[in-house]
């Protein structure tokens, strides 16, 4: 089965410019699953302690308010914070992000928090990627040529130009409004949610993780990979913070397995 | 593949509801938050909210509007009016905005879209134009040109050459509203509309005019647009927004009708 840990970022793709933020295509680089050293060291003895609190993480990403609004709005107890102690007693840790990918990469770095993200997923600690998150949780991204965190085996890829949507008409880049998505694998992110439900996107780049974790696909010009994940890490290429009713149920489920994940590992003692 | 949006627009005064006709003998017709929030339960797409007052201290209130919206909705919304310089529009996506939209400012100044680009990317950029019909000239080749300050005026620039211009600068999006067309109910000038999304690749909202659900069927489908801009249709309670996408979506339009 596959594991996610982290590891050497692989290769990191072709270099292509940028003009609107958020960002991230991938390509299949089948990458024998990232094995690192420590690779599946998922150890839940994180849960026994801490609260079931959602941390958002902070380092200035231009949707984390929204995000921590939209938690608050559902009652989900929450922070936005860059401490490493919190991080670490969170029952779970949401990744936002919106820019590009190389600022984004500088900015966690500077503050220490790629390798907090190393060790939340290492720990085997619910994580869930937004948009820009989504996308560099993967090993690479063709925007400003970024080696990426490599958390999840994949590459972030660029729409290309010209594309045409299903009726014929054009598809600009960035892919920005409300479309659907087909789930291809079940999620319980997307429990007692309409099928038919859209979600908020605004993106240039897209995700090609491992295929073996797409969990969703979205059509704009191309067929893309809208949700991955597995186990406790995910990652959404759209918004659900600005998706309305089914984006706050997604994270409202987010919330639950992170609450149930405690709760068990506390039974567990 | 997208669906095409229908956004309600909130013209705020002194931190309440107005709607006027050809922008001038506002009404207050309610509160902003409460509206939004109506308006985000029907299935609005986006919402903008344009702030008609831009005296110092009503901006204060106009804030707090944005940041109750921002704690109420959970879809995008964007902000207009009074948005001159990059700490404008950091001030109203700190709010909790997704987008802001620049008219007047962009026009008597250019660079700001560019500026505003680089600091918060193409997406979070709008450009508003307001367009008036004019005798075509060689100044004015399309007969379409740019007015500002509510149409008052008139700039001697072809909105198509400057629908251009704001795509090369950096901008993501353009609303063009028809000065014209706007508070009559009459129907969208589809006209106009379409030449702006043929001369670019941005997606065009369509604004000003909207009177029935069947002119915004027409400007996503002869129009050429991606979202429709309404007013006077949803406040009053004519229209609610679900029947006004219900008839898009029976008439062939994609539509978001799950929320």
């Amino acid at each position: 089965m596959f594991r996610f840990s982290p590891g050497t970022p692989g290769a990191s793709g072709p270099v292509v410019s940028v003009m609107a933020r958020c960002l991230l295509p991938c390509k299949n680089v089948c990458l024998p699953l990232l094995s690192a050293p420590d690779g599946g060291l998922r150890d839940p003895s994180h849960n026994n302690e801490g609260s079931t609190m959602l941390a958002i993480l902070d380092y200035k990403a231009g949707n984390q308010t929204s995000v921590r609004r939209a938690l608050e709005h559902l009652g989900v107890p929450c922070a936005i914070t860059a401490d490493p102690a919190m991080l670490e007693s969170a029952a779970g840790v949401i990744f936002p992000g919106v820019g590009a990918a190389g600022q984004a990469m500088s900015a966690l770095a500077e503050a220490g928090l790629d390798k907090a993200l190393h060790h939340v997923a290492r720990r085997g600690q619910p994580l869930l990627g937004i948009c820009l998150g989504c996308q560099i949780l993967l090993e690479s991204s063709e925007e400003n040529a970024a080696k990426t965190l490599g958390i999840v085996p994949g590459v972030c890829r660029r729409f290309e130009d010209h594309m045409r949507q299903e009726d014929g008409s054009a598809a600009p880049v960035p892919h920005m409004g409300w479309n659907s998505i087909e789930a291809v694998a079940p999620c319980v992110l997307l429990d007692g949610i309409d099928p038919a439900s859209e979600y908020y996107f605004v993106h240039s780049y897209y995700v090609e993780p491992d295929p073996s974790l797409v969990l969703a696909t979205t059509t704009y010009g191309r067929t893309f990979c809208s949700l991955y994940g597995r186990d406790g890490l995910w990652a959404a290429q759209f918004h659900p913070e600005k998706s309305g009713r089914p984006g706050l149920r997604l994270l409202g489920n987010f919330y639950e397995y992170c609450r149930q994940s405690r709760q068990e590992a506390r039974h567990a003692q | 593949m997208l669906s095409k949006r229908v956004i309600p627009c909130l013209d705020v005064r002194n931190g309440r509801l107005t709607k006027g006709v050809k922008f001038v003998g506002n009404e207050d017709i309610g509160d902003p938050v409460e509206s939004a929030r109506r308006y985000y339960e029907e299935g609005a797409d986006e919402i903008v909210f344009y702030d008609i007052t831009a005296s110092a201290e009503a901006r204060g209130i106009f804030l707090d509007v944005v940041e109750r919206v921002a704690e109420q909705i959970f879809i995008p919304f964007s902000v207009g009016g009074g948005i001159s310089s990059v700490a404008d529009m950091r001030a109203v996506l700190l709010a909790g905005a997704e987008k802001v939209s620049i008219n007047s400012a962009a026009v008597k100044n250019p660079r700001l879209i560019g500026d505003g680009a680089d600091a918060f990317g193409s997406q979070a950029v709008v450009v508003g134009m307001d367009v008036l019909a004019v005798p075509e000239s060689p100044e004015i080749p399309s007969g379409y040109e740019i007015v500002i300050h509510g149409g008052r005026k008139r700039m001697g620039l072809d909105a198509i050459a400057w629908a251009r211009r704001c795509q090369e600068l950096g901008a993501g999006e353009l609303c063009v509203n028809s000065i014209d067309a706007d508070g009559t109910k009459d129907g969208y000038e589809l006209k106009l509309t379409r030449a702006i999304a043929d001369a670019v690749s941005l997606p065009v909202i369509a604004s000003g005019g909207a009177g029935e659900p069947r002119h915004m069927l027409e400007a996503v489908t002869g129009g050429g647009a991606s979202a429709a801009l309404i007013a006077s249709i949803v406040h009053y309670g004519q229209y609610s927004i679900r029947q006004c996408k219900e008839y898009m979506a029976a008439h062939g339009a994609r539509m978001r009708l799950t929320w």
